[in-house]
């Protein structure tokens, strides 16, 4: 990893996160995404750059939490039994009251905002919109199997973002 | 986990629920909201969608029965599908595939141009179809006819358009044109194509030949090279046949689109045009422009700007006259400035071509200020932070001026000024032992003599702290010190607790013949404003990117115009 594919690769990754916990603010998700990427390139050496991912992200919950306990107001946290759910979405069904939450909301966008460029979309275009993978496959230009490939990792790298986005 | 695939897996009826019930797409798949064309450009590009798509209706029914009443039978020929439902409730002036749409005007019963969905025609990537007229729409091609032979263009082989024989009993349908419009709306909702324009010096290299060795240009940079290597596969097309296309462009714009949606794993070189994200793309074009660097040498100033320049600048003046503006009120001194700035601006922009500045070394161009046409003359005699007021009023921008900057001036080395009024220059080249130099309209900065013009173009420059291989950053950051005096700024600053001294990074900007230097507090501010500069430039134009900045109240400076 370098501070140039760093910066590439991620920044438009936590800008939206930023942007998703801010509410849409962006200009102060554009301040706040600059204070993580100045701390992270200022101790570059100094981390471990193994996850990029993680790294940023728990810098990022930081600076959040850190601004908003200067406004003294943060958005409400989801319950433990409803991160449990949400972290266990693979084996049950989520439980209606966890699925209207405000909170959950704010999880999914969250971690949709986190995932790597293109599995978002392909996310969407499948459950949101119900596209099958023959049709998103012809719109993609891209093999059956090339799709189904992009949504399995993308469903994996979504819930594993969700998981740790319903717990913090 | 296992991969679930049934509607009965839970996870798969949970992430239904949970992305139906909660996903803002929009807001959270878009980098950013400089990124989002305007809500009007967008009407407007349905609108005319739209009236082609019943203008198409009438004339593809019309070419339906023609086709039925003179045609004979034969085996060894595509036909159109005779079903008529196929076209019900479609739209088939748009055709929408990842890279852009193909926009087919049946009015004239042929294929206009490809755009993408913000109306921008890339023509250029595809050969005139001007009288063929359309047969089929394939997912993968499109069968076109002309004086009763058949031809296939492929999307991603543009340049082995060719005619087309086809199989015995091969048939197509129009359906497909539905099928193509229906399945890839949703997900064509992707960041807007780049937009690069104004390519210089281009449209003065006519004779094709000698650029079939472009490869042996390759610029020295191995990681550039690798860029422009990458691009012109996946083209699909050789450096010479994309040498080609481009000489054919002259000033037109050139589109270079990208699908956001295709993993670099399984990245298929047929797939797409671009894969890079924002900044690589802008790589791979640097690379792309440096390989051609032979052709970049002169920044000349098309006719068509300099008499659109000219004609506005009239235009203000008449203006000012025809509302009885007495001329203490400032008009006509305002608008001699601005003709001053122009008119230095494309004389120096036109360096190469221009018979007063041809063969002449800068430190002449500078000693010789004073033979300069009225205009530059009378802008010599105002003091530059007038200038600057007026400069400012005219672009509704906020502006810091520096003292000297402004001015044209010629290579400041080492502290050895060859312009008057250069005190912040030569400070800078005092401390930071830098080079200044002016070429092409625009003032470069650089740490050192060997920086093509290139390297301002599109990359920022990182402050020192950030970036500290960066050659760069000392002086930006110098600069961006020296430059702060603004009120704006340290407003900003000193709401979010910091001081003006703690801009983190900055970089001068040249974008067509201006140059404009935009300080931000750290990484992701620069590059984000230098994306959305350079994008309402590339989209809208000098003026509207002016404005935008205004709105957004970014203190960005215009230091030459």
């Amino acid at each position: 990893m370098t501070p140039e594919k760093l910066l590439q690769e991620y920044r438009d990754r936590v800008f939206r996160w930023m942007r998703v916990g801010l509410s849409g603010n962006d200009d102060l998700a554009e301040d706040l995404t600059q204070d993580v990427f100045h701390a992270a390139l200022k101790r570059f050496p100094d981390y471990d750059w193994s996850e990029p991912m993680a790294l940023l992200h728990k810098m990022s919950r930081d600076r959040l939490a850190t601004h908003y306990r200067k406004q003294g107001a943060a958005p409400g946290r989801l319950p433990e039994d409803a991160a449990a759910a949400l972290r266990d979405m693979d084996t049950a069904l989520l439980p209606e009251d966890v699925l209207k939450r405000a909170e959950t909301g704010r999880a999914v966008n969250a971690a949709l905002a986190l995932l790597p460029a293109g599995y978002g979309e392909v996310l969407v275009a499948k459950y949101c919109e119900g596209k099958s993978v023959r049709s998103i496959a012809a719109a993609l230009r891209k093999s059956e199997k090339a799709v189904e490939s992009l949504l399995f990792k993308a469903r994996r790298e979504f819930h594993q973002l969700l998981s740790r986005e319903a717990q913090s | 986990m296992n991969q679930p695939l049934h509607d009965t897996d839970p996870f798969e009826i949970n992430m239904r629920e949970l992305l139906r019930r909660h996903a803002r797409p929009e807001e959270v798949l878009r980098p950013s909201s400089a990124s989002t064309p305007a809500k009007e450009d967008n009407r407007v590009v349905l609108l005319l969608f739209a009236l082609a798509a019943v203008a198409l209706l009438a004339v593809l029914a019309m070419n339906r029965n023609n086709e039925r009443e003179t045609d004979s039978p034969i085996v060894d020929r595509p036909r159109l599908a005779a079903d008529d439902s196929d076209t019900t409730g479609v739209d088939p002036a748009v055709v929408t595939f990842p890279e852009g749409l193909l926009l087919l005007r049946a009015g004239e019963s042929r294929i206009v141009s490809i755009g993408d969905e913000m109306g921008n025609y890339t023509d250029w990537q595809y050969p005139d179809l001007t009288g063929y007229t359309l047969a089929d729409v394939r997912e993968d091609s499109l069968l076109l006819k002309r004086n009763g032979a058949w031809y296939l263009l492929r999307y991603d082989r543009p340049s082995q358009f060719a005619q087309y024989s086809p199989k015995p009993g091969e048939t197509f349908s129009a359906a497909a044109m539905r099928h193509r419009q229906a399945d890839t709306s949703s997900l064509t909702q992707k960041l807007p194509a780049l937009q690069y324009s104004d390519t210089p010096g281009l449209s003065i290299f006519q004779d094709l030949e000698q650029w079939t060795d472009v490869r042996f240009h390759l610029p020295e940079d191995d990681r550039l090279a690798k860029h422009s290597f990458n691009l012109t596969l996946k083209q699909g097309l050789t450096a010479e046949q994309y040498l080609r296309i481009l000489s054919q462009l002259g000033p037109k714009k050139i589109m270079i689109t990208r699908s956001p949606l295709l993993e670099e794993e399984d990245a298929d070189p047929a797939d797409l045009w671009v894969t890079c994200e924002d900044g690589s793309m802008q790589d791979a074009w640097k690379g792309f422009a440096l390989a051609l660097k032979p052709l970049l040498q002169g920044f000349a100033v098309s006719r068509e700007e300099e008499g659109a320049a000219r004609q506005m600048l009239d235009d203000m003046l008449a203006d000012a006259e025809a509302r009885g503006l007495e001329h203490d009120q400032g008009w006509e001194s305002r608008i001699r400035c601005y003709q001053s700035l122009a008119d230095i601006a494309m004389r120096v922009g036109n360096l190469e071509t221009d018979p007063w500045f041809t063969n002449a070394p800068y430190e002449t161009l500078i000693a010789n200020l004073d033979q300069m046409p009225a205009p530059a003359a009378q802008w010599k005699g105002m003091s530059i932070n007038d200038a600057a007021s007026l400069i400012c009023d005219a672009f509704a921008v906020n502006i810091i001026c520096a003292e000297s900057v402004c001015r044209p001036v010629a290579k400041i080395q080492n502290g050895s000024v060859a312009a008057t009024g250069t005190g912040l220059l030569r400070d800078l080249c005092n401390d930071l032992n830098a080079t200044f130099y002016y070429r092409g309209g625009a003032l470069i900065v650089t740490a050192d003599d060997d920086a093509s013009i290139q390297d301002l173009d599109t990359y920022p420059v990182f402050a020192a702290d950030l970036a500290p291989g960066d050659r760069h950053a000392p002086v930006a950051l110098e600069a961006a010190r020296l430059l702060m005096a603004d009120d704006i700024f340290r407003r900003r600053a000193a709401a979010q607790g910091k001081d003006a001294e703690s801009i983190g990074a900055s970089c001068f900007l040249r974008i067509g013949n201006s140059l404009l230097f935009v300080p931000t507090f750290n990484l992701y501010g620069l590059h984000n404003r230098i994306n959305s500069i350079l994008y309402q430039y590339r989209t809208n134009g000098f003026d509207r990117a002016m404005e935008w900045i205004s709105q957004r109240q970014s203190p960005v400076v215009l230091l030459l115009k």
